[in-house]
C-alpha cells in the first residue's frame, strides 16, 4: 500500500486529468475498486465545478465575450495544467490570459488575451493590501536636495499593463447593463491592433482604470522598478513630469522605498 | 441576538446556543440592512481574506457574533498545511475576534495544487498522526482550540482501520479539539455506506460537540450516471434541509445535546427570508430540547 503522500499524488493527478484521455483511463487509486474510481468523478464534478466558478468571478468579461460552454471547455484545460497554488481562489487566474491567446482557434478575437490581462488586474487591484500610498506633501517635505534621489516602489494595488489591442474599451462595454447603450458601443469596438497603455489602481475601493501615454507609461514604469526619481524623469518632457508625477502620487501609485 | 453597532463597540463575540445562519455574498446587503434577529452568522474564512467582503464582514460582525468556518487548510494534507494560508487564517481571526473556528476532516492540497473541494482520506493510523498534528499546529497559531467537522464521503478506502467516529474521538483526545456534527454529512454518508445514522451519533463523543450543521442534499444521479452512483446522496447546499435531517437532528439533540445550530445554503441562494424560516425550524427544535433540561454541556 502506498503513503498517505503518493496516495494524494495520485488522487490529485486522477481529479485533474482531463476525462476520457488515456491518462485518466490509467491512473489507479490504492484501496479503491472499480465503482470507488467511478465515483471519484464526483469529486472531479466539484473541482472543476468550484474552480471554474473562481474564474468565472474573476473575467467576467471573458465570459461573455466567448460564451459558457467556450469558458467551461477552455477553464477546464486550463486547471488541469496549471491547478490553483492557494486556497484564496479570488486571486486564482494567473497565466489565464496567456493560455487563452495560445489556445484561440483563429484571431476573431484576438484581443481576448488582453481584456483577460486587464480582468486579472482588476482582481488583483481589488484584493491589494490596502496600505498607506506616498502622497504628495510627503514628497514636498523632503529636502529638495534629497528628491532627486528618491526611489520609489509600487503601491500593491497599482498594476501597470502594455496591451496590444484596445481592451479597455471592450471591457467597458462588455459590462455595461444591457440595452441599446450597450449594443451601441459593441458594435463601434475596433479594438484589433490599437495598443494602449493602462493603470489599474484601487481608490478606497473604487477600480480605476486609467489610460497613460508612452511617455507616463515609461516614466511611472522607471519608477515601480525602482530607479531614483532623477533618472526617471529621463523618461519624460520636463513640461509635463511635474504635472504627471502629481498625478500619480494623486492616484496612489507608489509608496517610498528608499528614501535618500 | 443582536448586539450594539460597531461604531458604538463590537457586539458579545460567543456563539450562542441559538440557531445561525451561513451568510453568503449575495445575502450581505439584505442582512445589514434588515437586521434580522438571527442568534449568530457563520462564514467561509477563505472568501473573506482580502478586498470588499472582508471589510462588510466586520460591518456584520458589529452587530452578529461571527463563526469562521475554513475550507482550505486541508488538514488532512500528508506534506503539513500551508504556512502562509494559515498566517492569512489568523489575521482574519485577529480582525474579526470570532466566536468560533473550524475547519475539516478531509484534505484539499498536495505539492502547490489546491484543489478546492473536501477531499476523502484513508482512515489509518499515519491519517490520525497527520490530521492530529495539523490541527495541533493550526490551535497553536490561532490559540484557540477549534472545532472538526465529519465530512461528505462517496468513496472508502479497502484500508481504513478505523472507523470515522473513531477517528473524531482520537483526534478530540489526542488534540484537544471539538467537533461540528453536520447531521447533513452523516445522513448523505450513511446513505452512500450504509452505515447506520444512529449509531454514528451515539459513537460520537457529546461533550466535544461544539455546533451542528444543517443543509440540503440531493441525488448523485444529478451529477454521475450509472450503478456505481446508484442511490447515491450528494451533498449539495443547494436546497431546503431534507426531512431525514431534520429528523436525525431531533435525534442528535436528544442523544448528545443542545448545541449552536446553523442552516448552510451555498448554490441556488434563495431569498433570506427563506434561509430564516430554516434557522427558525432549527431554532424551534432547540428550544424544545433545552425546555426539556438537557444537561450534557460542551467541553
Amino acid at each position: 500500500m502506498s503513503s498517505l503522500l503518493e496516495q494524494q499524488r495520485a488522487l490529485c493527478r486522477a481529479l485533474l486529468a482531463m476525462p476520457g484521455t488515456a491518462e485518466a483511463a490509467a491512473l489507479r487509486i490504492d484501496g479503491l475498486d472499480q465503482p470507488g474510481h467511478a465515483r471519484l468523478a464526483i469529486y472531479r464534478n466539484t473541482v472543476i465545478a468550484t474552480i471554474t466558478d473562481a474564474l468565472r468571478l474573476g473575467f467576467p468579461a471573458v465570459l461573455r465575450l466567448v460564451g459558457e460552454a467556450y469558458f467551461n471547455r477552455m477553464a477546464a484545460q486550463f486547471i488541469a495544467i496549471s491547478p490553483p497554488d492557494r486556497a484564496d481562489l479570488h486571486l486564482y487566474g494567473e497565466g489565464f490570459a496567456d493560455f487563452l491567446q495560445a489556445a484561440l482557434p483563429d484571431t476573431r478575437l484576438e484581443y481576448l488575451g488582453d481584456v483577460a490581462r486587464l480582468e486579472f488586474a482588476v482582481v488583483q487591484a481589488l484584493h491589494a493590501e490596502r496600505v498607506a500610498a506616498l502622497d504628495i506633501a510627503t514628497l514636498a517635505a523632503m529636502p529638495p536636495a534629497h528628491q532627486g534621489d528618491l526611489r520609489l516602489a509600487r503601491h500593491p494595488a497599482l498594476h501597470l499593463l502594455a496591451l496590444g489591442n484596445a481592451a479597455h474599451a471592450v471591457w467597458s462595454a462588455v459590462l455595461a447593463p444591457e440595452g441599446e447603450a450597450r449594443e451601441r458601443a459593441l458594435a463601434a469596438l475596433r479594438p484589433s491592433g490599437r495598443s494602449e497603455r493602462l493603470a489599474v489602481v484601487n481608490r478606497a475601493g473604487a477600480i480605476e482604470i486609467l489610460s497613460l501615454d508612452a511617455e507616463e507609461f515609461a516614466f511611472a514604469q522607471a519608477l515601480v522598478e525602482g530607479r531614483p526619481l532623477i533618472q526617471a524623469l529621463d523618461c519624460i518632457a520636463e513640461e509635463k513630469s511635474a504635472q504627471t508625477l502629481a498625478f500619480f502620487l494623486l492616484q496612489g501609485f507608489f509608496v517610498a522605498r528608499i528614501s535618500a | 441576538m443582536i448586539g450594539p453597532d460597531r461604531a458604538c463597540g463590537r457586539c458579545e463575540g460567543a456563539i450562542p446556543q441559538a440557531a445561525g445562519i451561513g451568510l453568503r455574498f449575495a445575502h450581505h446587503r439584505a442582512l445589514l440592512d434588515a437586521l434580522p434577529p438571527i442568534g449568530w452568522v457563520e462564514v467561509h474564512s477563505e472568501n473573506y481574506l482580502s478586498g470588499p467582503a472582508l471589510e462588510t464582514l466586520e460591518a456584520v460582525r458589529c452587530r452578529y457574533p461571527v463563526s469562521l468556518h475554513c475550507v482550505g487548510l486541508s488538514l488532512g494534507s500528508a506534506q503539513g498545511i500551508d504556512a502562509d494560508h494559515l498566517e492569512r487564517i489568523a489575521t482574519l481571526c485577529a480582525r474579526i475576534e470570532p466566536g468560533l473556528v473550524s475547519e475539516h476532516l478531509a484534505w484539499g492540497r498536495v505539492d502547490h495544487a489546491f484543489l478546492a473541494d473536501l477531499l476523502p482520506l484513508p482512515l489509518t493510523e499515519e491519517s490520525l498522526a497527520v490530521v492530529a498534528a495539523n490541527i495541533a499546529r493550526m490551535q497553536d497559531r490561532l490559540r484557540r482550540p477549534v472545532l472538526i467537522e465529519n465530512p461528505s464521503t462517496y468513496v472508502q478506502f479497502a484500508h481504513t482501520t478505523i472507523p470515522e467516529t473513531e477517528f473524531l474521538t482520537h483526534l478530540v483526545a489526542r488534540t484537544g479539539c471539538g467537533l461540528i456534527c453536520d447531521i447533513n454529512n452523516i445522513v448523505v454518508s450513511a446513505t452512500n455506506h450504509g452505515w447506520d445514522a444512529q449509531r454514528y451519533l451515539q459513537a460520537l463523543p457529546a461533550a466535544a460537540i461544539g455546533e451542528y450543521h444543517l443543509a440540503g442534499h440531493g441525488p448523485v444521479s444529478a451529477v454521475l450516471e450509472g450503478e456505481a452512483s446508484s442511490g447515491m446522496l450528494l451533498d449539495t447546499h443547494d436546497r431546503p434541509v431534507a426531512e431525514s435531517v431534520w429528523s436525525l437532528f431531533a435525534d442528535a439533540l436528544r442523544i448528545l445535546g443542545p448545541r449552536p445550530a446553523l442552516i448552510e445554503w451555498d448554490a441556488d441562494l434563495p431569498a433570506l427570508a427563506v434561509l430564516l424560516g430554516q434557522a427558525d425550524r432549527a431554532a424551534h427544535h432547540l428550544q424544545a430540547v433545552s425546555a426539556q433540561g438537557f444537561d450534557v454541556q460542551p467541553a
